[in-house]
């Protein structure tokens, strides 16, 4: 095992795994908090601060390189808020600036010293991480895991309504500082696999990704790690597997299908989902049909059970389709087959359930000729899809304004529920 | 006895807002169990007087004194209800998650809500009537619903003092009327309630007690007291024509 982190594709496989964690405990802040435009702002504004460390130290000490980076974020902090408080310039402006000069300065340093080892902050590239930068990153992750962790009260609350927060005692402004620290540092640590320009992808991506599959930030901040690991260890196994191919734009890449996945199927308003539910939707106004069926024969006939032929002729549909539903009606208890799998007799709750929608079709007919001044012979069609979406309560009311009617507009029984099952 | 100690004691405040001067010499105590209304013009200080008892806004001379203490000492016994527009409402948090932010006071750092402070979530919900809703995102609440749930985190954190800052701006008058009853409520169990309000109309339905207020201290007392002709126009400066409308019609005792 330990052999195999010590090569060139397994520091990248775990410097990836590491990576995909804090970026998105991280990621599920920074985009709660709105600060998504903030880190892209820190990871170019820490770039002359790389440059200046690699400079310093050219055996490229990480714990060096990450101090001087992390200095040069506060500096372009400081110079933000100098600019927002002296210019009232908006925030998103002042970004601007900020963002630019810094990486100017930094492109400017590079060109003129042509520090070693650049090459790989500026583009990203996992296999140029040290045995070193992995004790680094490791650590940093697991602070920033335990951080999140042992203060997610707080630090939920200190975001979401700082004055509610304050108000409390908890000291906003320390936490806002430590955040943006713990920011300023994951940017940098995740600079050497992704690159300067790209390591939002790694903070925001998994975090917006996650909130297509949750709405509360416990839930998002685990998916946000799934989608961040899965992420960045496709973009390192792709890399991997077309060498030449820098890791830090394939993990990029890699992050947004992962968007892109959640987008189609997260559990919020995804393709799946809705495709999904659809079809159970589509599944039970079937079977109520076909309860409704069952029903009425018998009502006219006054006799048991009902032969799947006759169910089939009454609902225009073909036997081979009716023949399922029943299976389905069976299986959940609500019918019994009769004489050996060619007839259907409901069962007490079936008859019940069967007895309901009846009595919803035939109360929304009557409603709508009483109520709405519909035509009695217009209201069957409507009646039969309203029927499938009259909740118990809607029902209740129904009869209650129609001062429960025992008759509909057709002149049929309606029939009644609870105390008083209907008569066979 | 000693007198009652008030909730809320301004003495002679002063306070700038970016170094404008905005309270001056403010003088007020608040009863325990007062719904009180908070007017004034715009750019009068009203927020600025919120801001100040919330320990935000250090005061340039005169002292706030929350039930007998300093600010800093008996500030987690003030709620504050946000302006609707100030809130994030797409934060990722459940109507459940903000009641329980209401219990985060007595919990420290690290330590975890427990059963003890979702209960106490929960009876604040059902108090306003949200209990349905616990786990919705608040993004999906109406406008009403919104202040219900800020509302209930106020009642989680057991509060004696309830700050509103406009919580009628853009809700239907059912609604507002809904907010003002469960207000009522809390006014009855003990709190005192003080609300930035503009509508000069409802002001006298709804509140007990008023606070007038442009720069100084215009008026404080019971509502029939303090809406006079001469009060709204020291407050107003007579500007606005429906005011004296209002003020005469207030003083004609209708």
């Amino acid at each position: 095992m330990t052999d195999w982190i010590q090569t060139a594709a397994g520091t990248a496989m775990v410097a990836a795994l590491l990576l995909g964690i804090s970026g998105g405990v991280t990621g599920v802040f920074v985009v709660s908090r709105r600060m998504a435009l903030t880190g892209d702002m820190l990871s170019h504004a820490v770039l002359p601060g790389v440059v200046a460390g690699l400079l310093w130290s050219p055996e490229r000490h990480p714990l060096v390189v990450l101090a001087c980076a992390v200095a040069a974020g506060l500096l372009g902090t400081g110079l933000l808020m100098a600019l927002m408080r002296t210019t009232r310039l908006k925030p998103d402006a002042a970004l601007g600036i900020v963002l630019t000069v810094f990486f100017a300065a930094g492109i400017a340093m590079i060109s003129k010293w042509k520090p070693g080892g650049v090459q790989a902050y500026l583009f990203g590239q996992a296999a140029a991480i040290s045995m070193r930068d992995l004790g680094l990153l490791a650590t940093t992750t697991g602070v920033i895991v335990l951080g999140a962790v042992a203060g997610f009260r707080v630090l939920t609350v200190a975001s979401f309504d700082p004055r509610h927060a304050r108000l409390l005692g908890i000291p906003v402004g320390w936490i806002d500082r430590a955040f943006f620290l713990v920011l300023a540092t994951s940017v940098v640590v995740a600079m050497q696999a992704v690159g300067v320009v790209l390591v939002s992808a790694l903070l925001v991506t998994p975090a917006v990704a996650a909130a297509r599959v949750s709405q509360r930030l416990a839930v998002q901040a685990g998916w946000a790690c799934a989608f961040g690991v899965a992420g960045s260890l496709a973009g390192v196994g792709l890399s991997l597997l077309r060498t030449g191919l820098p890791t830090g734009p394939l993990m990029a890449l890699s992050l947004a299908a992962v968007f892109a996945g959640a987008a189609l199927f997260g559990a919020r308003d995804g393709v799946l989902p809705r495709w999904w539910r659809r079809i159970r939707e589509k599944r039970r106004i079937e079977r109520e049909n076909l309860l409704k069926a069952v029903w009425s024969v018998v009502e006219e006939r006054a006799e048991g059970a009902v032969g799947l032929e006759e169910l089939s002729a009454r609902m225009r549909e073909a036997i081979e389709v009716v023949r399922p539903r029943a299976a389905a009606l069976v299986k959940a208890g609500e019918a019994e087959w009769t004489s050996g799998g060619s007839g259907l007799l409901l069962t007490p709750p079936g008859r019940r359930r069967a007895a309901e929608i009846v009595r919803k079709h035939r109360l929304w007919e009557l409603y709508l000729t009483r109520r709405a001044d519909y035509a009695p012979d217009h209201v069957h069609d409507d009646a039969e899809r309203a029927e499938h979406w009259i909740s118990e309560e809607n029902a209740r009311r129904l009869a209650e304004v129609l001062e429960h009617p025992e008759i509909d507009p057709h002149g049929r029984q309606i029939p009644r529920i609870g105390g008083e099952e209907e008569r066979r | 006895m000693n007198a009652p100690i008030p909730v809320l004691e301004a003495h002679d405040l002063c306070a700038s807002y970016r170094r404008q001067p905005v309270l001056h010499g403010v003088d007020v105590a608040l009863p325990k169990g007062a719904l009180v209304g908070l007017l004034g013009p715009n750019g009068a200080g009203k927020s600025s007087f919120l801001k100040a008892v919330m320990g935000e806004l250090e005061p340039d001379s005169g002292w706030v004194k929350l039930f007998g203490e300093p600010v800093a000492a008996a500030r987690h016994r003030v709620a504050y209800v946000p302006q609707r527009e100030s809130v994030d409402w797409d934060f990722p948090v459940t109507v459940g998650d903000v009641a329980l932010m209401g219990t985060y006071g007595g919990l420290g750092w690290w330590r975890r809500a427990g059963k003890a402070e979702r209960e106490r979530a929960m009876a604040a919900l059902d108090r306003v009537g949200m209990t349905p809703f616990a786990k919705r995102p608040i993004g999906e609440l109406s406008g009403g619903q919104q202040q219900r749930v800020f509302v209930a985190r106020a009642l989680a954190q057991d509060a004696g003092l309830l700050l509103m800052d406009e919580p009628f701006a853009g809700v239907d008058a059912a609604t507002e009327a809904s907010i003002i009853a469960v207000l009522r409520e809390l006014r009855d169990a003990g709190r005192t309630v003080l609300v930035v309000h503009h509508d000069l109309q409802t002001a006298r339905k709804y509140f007990d007690l008023l606070m007038l207020l442009n720069l100084r201290l215009i008026a404080f007392g019971p509502v029939d007291e303090v809406f006079t002709k001469e009060h709204l126009e020291a407050a107003y400066g007579g500007r606005l024509t429906l005011l004296s409308e209002v003020a005469s019609r207030a003083a004609g005792g209708k």
